[in-house]
């Protein structure tokens, strides 16, 4: 990696981002309606009014000044105040993240362990049992959406057999803070949403590491491997898997930025107030700040699970050079 | 009238609901018994009395603070934070007399400087939800320790209600102290001087008021509200459904509602509240475009719908029919006179054939003078049930031999083109039970089009000077019964226009449990949703 690849990757990513940043600003306000809406289509408002509740939430000026504006608050790391919370965008958008990492790390963590360990142990024994499990599972889970999955899962175990609580993030009453009681709500509540992706991700990994794997379990490096006396477990762990990872490596690049963005329908399903929901809240009420903030950060995190996966890609495989 | 301006409206005036005392005299505190657990969909993201305006938003608002008077679907004005009130100067003040016994969840009373405060602080700081009457707003001036004056530009009836209901009153003590009022979110222990005060809150999850219990005319009997945010609809019913919940605030879809309604056993203790809405649904029509400028043609379209079989298709049968005036029966305002009007195809054919619009070349469709074929396109929107609705009217309108179609767009597209005044007909809607809206909605100077816009919500140009006077009159007319008197006569003169042709008026269904709480109270528009109910609710025990 040298020192003009690091200069190369940083200008494209500044311009990648200020190409985010301008799209940001104007694909909300391209959006049919006007934040101000609901107060602004009161029949009984006279034009200048009209024109005042506008200036109150800066949209009285052209949009080329508004753009200016917009730019300049961000050079000051400003992301602005949320025209519904009215509060400052970097506020609500820092207290929702923890909440969508609870979700979405779970989630992931426990998909591409079991995933990738599912994947490999099939196209192990390939034709095997637990292969034509998962082949079938991955027939049967992409034509299920995640919002199903959620309400049955709910319908067995929150309603039928109500072990945990169908909604929300934490019960009442339990005091907030690193104590057992509120770690424990949160785990329990937390459940059913993290289940209702996990079953996606594991059957989605797995066939990922199964297809890989297949394919390099025929090349020489195995038949060597094998050949050399190696134990089944260091030929596949040490040897195949290893090779196998490219795909998977850009597959959790991808999803890194998933991560941070949280998950719309399950959040949404789970009265979950992560990121996932604030996106759909910012863009119902056509809150310009809060939609601008919290794209951004989401551009942001893509951007840089990019540059991750490209750097892991060259630490995994040697052939692979940043130049 | 539009979606979007409705939930404001009425989420302003349900700070107003209430407020309405059902109850005399104080409630005592260990009478209180009892959680109400109710469902919302919306979270409370800032308690600013002035700047919140989701629906769960005003009603903790509600709770925490008061507002001068309350708004009564029967009554009219009754006392809230004012004891009385009387209009003065022809209309350009009132007098408010303030309860004694009114004081702040801190402990000190509240008086008149505390409603000049809010008043002035209204005008100066130029909230925008109270953008429309700050114009007309001159000032409040504290008279002694609990009567105030308000002052107004010039005369307006409805001014006096909006005043007294919709802006909660705000401790000076406090709130004179923040610096940016637009930008607070009053989220932190806000103190009011209402009923009830927020106990617990956890963003997008719940809040939890609790019955202060020494309020000088509350009857809350229960001790503590809960409200749990449900972002999922489904996820709501089947919580209400396991006994999580006591009762869902949103009005569900009429599919849920028969679902209920034929399998009670399947939802024990769940009940359906059905109260009448004040929205009509309408059929508009552009009278700049010939040749529905015509209104012998329209009120043969008029007697060509079969409300009933609009309301048992597209509202499974919960809905009402309406009558051209306009206005709903619960309305005070309502023009007895002008009930629905029944389906009459065959003195619809005679109507047209008199007028001759007949079907000259026998292929069905009837021409017009100039010989061309009748057509009628409806704009509608683009949610399955417009699109249920439009069908149904394109069935009903052809009987007639007047060749309908119909054109599904988006909200705005819809709002775009009425506002351009590009359209024959349009499936709108209409809510006068703020009667000050039969001026914006249908008076001439409402329709006139500006630089190819229409400058207010007359999109369809209806106009008539007798209309108009009667409009004008009744916006400052400040006798009770002399305004509805000319309320009446305005609903008559809409019922001979043919202007909005109505279609129906949906009913509000609310799902509610009857095993822990009695007395759920059903009333026009909020449905169960009202001050009697929470004054009537009685704890019958349970979890």
């Amino acid at each position: 990696m040298s020192g003009a690849y690091w200069a190369r990757r940083l200008l494209q990513t500044a311009l990648i981002l200020f190409i985010v940043v301008t799209l940001n600003f104007f694909l909300p306000r391209l959006t049919p309606g006007t934040p101000a809406g609901h107060l602004y289509n009161d029949p009984r408002l006279s034009p200048e009014a009209k024109q005042e509740i506008l200036a109150q939430f800066g949209l009285d000026k052209p949009l080329h000044v508004q753009y200016a504006v917009y730019l300049g608050n961000l050079l000051r790391g400003e992301l602005g105040t949320s025209f519904s919370y009215r509060r400052p965008v970097s506020e609500i958008i820092l207290s929702r993240i923890p909440w969508t990492l609870v979700l979405t790390l779970s989630s992931f963590l426990v998909s591409v362990a079991l995933g990738v360990a599912l994947g490999a142990a099939a196209a192990w024994k390939r034709g095997g049992h637990l292969d034509t499990i998962l082949l079938s599972a991955s027939i049967v889970v992409s034509a299920l959406p995640s919002f199903w999955i959620a309400m049955i899962l709910t319908l067995i175990l929150a309603f039928y057999w109500p072990v945990f609580p169908a909604y929300g993030m934490v019960s009442p009453h339990v005091p907030v803070g690193w104590n057992w009681a509120f770690i424990g709500s949160v785990a329990r509540h937390a459940f059913l949403p993290v289940l209702s992706m996990c079953i996606g991700g594991i059957v989605g990994y797995g066939i990922l590491v199964r297809n890989s794997m297949v394919e390099i379990s025929g090349e020489d490096f195995v038949r060597t491997a094998r050949a050399k006396g190696l134990s089944e477990n260091t030929a596949l762990y040490r040897h195949a898997l290893r090779n196998a990872m490219l795909p998977l490596v850009t597959r959790i690049g991808m999803s890194l930025s998933g991560l941070v963005g949280g998950a719309t329908v399950i959040e949404t399903i789970f009265s979950w107030e992560g990121m996932g929901l604030l996106i759909v809240e910012a863009s119902r009420s056509l809150d310009y700040p809060l939609m601008q903030g919290t794209m951004l950060i989401m551009a942001v995190i893509t951007i840089l699970a990019n540059l991750c996966a490209d750097l892991a890609y060259a630490r995994l495989d040697p052939r692979v050079k940043l130049k | 009238m539009e979606k979007p301006l409705r939930s404001v409206v009425i989420a302003i005036l349900c700070v107003g609901l209430l407020m309405v005392p059902t109850g005399a005299g104080v409630a005592g505190a260990a009478k209180a018994v009892g959680n109400l657990n109710l469902g919302v969909i919306a979270d409370v993201k800032n308690l600013n009395p002035y700047m919140g305006y989701g629906s769960s938003e005003t009603f903790v608002i509600g709770w925490v603070y008061d507002t001068l008077l309350g708004w009564d679907s029967d009554e009219g004005l009754v006392p809230g934070l004012a004891d009385s009130w009387e209009i003065k100067d022809g209309g350009t003040s009132v007098e408010f007399k303030l309860n004694p016994n009114a004081k702040w969840h801190d402990g000190k009373p509240v008086t008149a400087e505390d409603v000049e405060f809010s008043f002035n602080f209204i005008r100066e700081k130029r909230f925008p939800s109270f953008m429309a009457i700050i114009g007309n707003l001159a000032g409040a001036k504290a008279i002694d320790k609990h009567t105030v004056r308000v002052t107004f530009r010039s005369p307006s009836s409805n001014a006096v209600r909006f005043i007294a209901t919709a802006p909660s009153i705000l401790p000076k003590h406090i709130w004179s102290k923040i610096d940016d009022p637009r930008n607070y979110p009053n989220l932190d222990n806000p103190i009011g001087c209402g009923p009830c005060a927020v106990a617990e809150r956890r963003d997008g999850q719940f809040i939890t008021l609790k019955n202060l219990g020494n309020h000088y005319r509350s009857s809350l009997n229960v001790e503590t509200i809960t409200l749990r945010v449900l972002r999922d609809e489904t996820m709501g019913i089947m919580a209400l459904r396991r006994g999580d919940l006591d009762a869902l605030l949103w009005s569900v879809d009429p599919a849920v509602a028969e679902e209920i309604d034929r399998n009670p056993k399947g939802y024990p203790n769940v009940k359906v509240a059905m109260a009448p809405s004040t929205s009509v649904r309408t059929l508009m029509f552009n009278l700049r475009r010939a040749p529905w400028n015509d209104a012998t043609l329209r009120k043969a379209v008029s007697l060509a719908i079969n409300q009933k079989e609009l309301i048992d298709q597209v509202l499974l049968g919960y809905g009402s029919e309406q009558g051209p005036g306009l206005v709903v029966p619960s309305d005070l305002h309502y023009n007895k006179a002008l009930g629905p009007v029944p389906r009459d195809v065959a003195k619809a054919k005679a109507i047209l054939d008199q007028a001759g619009y007949v079907d000259k070349n026998r292929d069905g469709i009837r021409e017009d003078k100039n010989g061309k074929p009748i057509k009628l396109e409806i704009l509608t929107g683009n949610l399955p049930t417009s699109i249920n609705l439009a069908e149904l009217l394109v069935y009903q309108i052809k009987q007639i031999g007047i060749d309908a179609y119909f054109t599904p767009l988006t909200a705005e597209s819809l709002r775009n083109k009425e506002q351009a005044a590009d359209f024959d007909a349009a499936v709108s809607s209409v809510s006068f039970s703020v009667p000050d809206m039969m001026f914006y909605y249908a008076h001439t100077s409402r329709g006139v089009i500006n630089e190819g816009r229409v400058a207010g919500f007359n999109y369809g140009g209806y106009s008539n000077p007798e209309y108009d006077k009667l409009a004008e009159a009744m916006l400052v007319e400040m006798n009770d019964q002399a305004r509805i008197k000319l309320l009446r006569d305005m609903q008559a003169k809409l019922a001979e226009a043919y202007y909005h042709i109505p279609l129906f008026s949906s009913n509000v269904l609310m799902l509610y449990r009857d095993d822990r709480f009695t007395g759920w109270t059903v009333e026009p528009d909020s449905c169960i949703n009202n001050s009697t109910t929470y004054s009537n609710l009685v704890y019958k025990g349970g979890k």
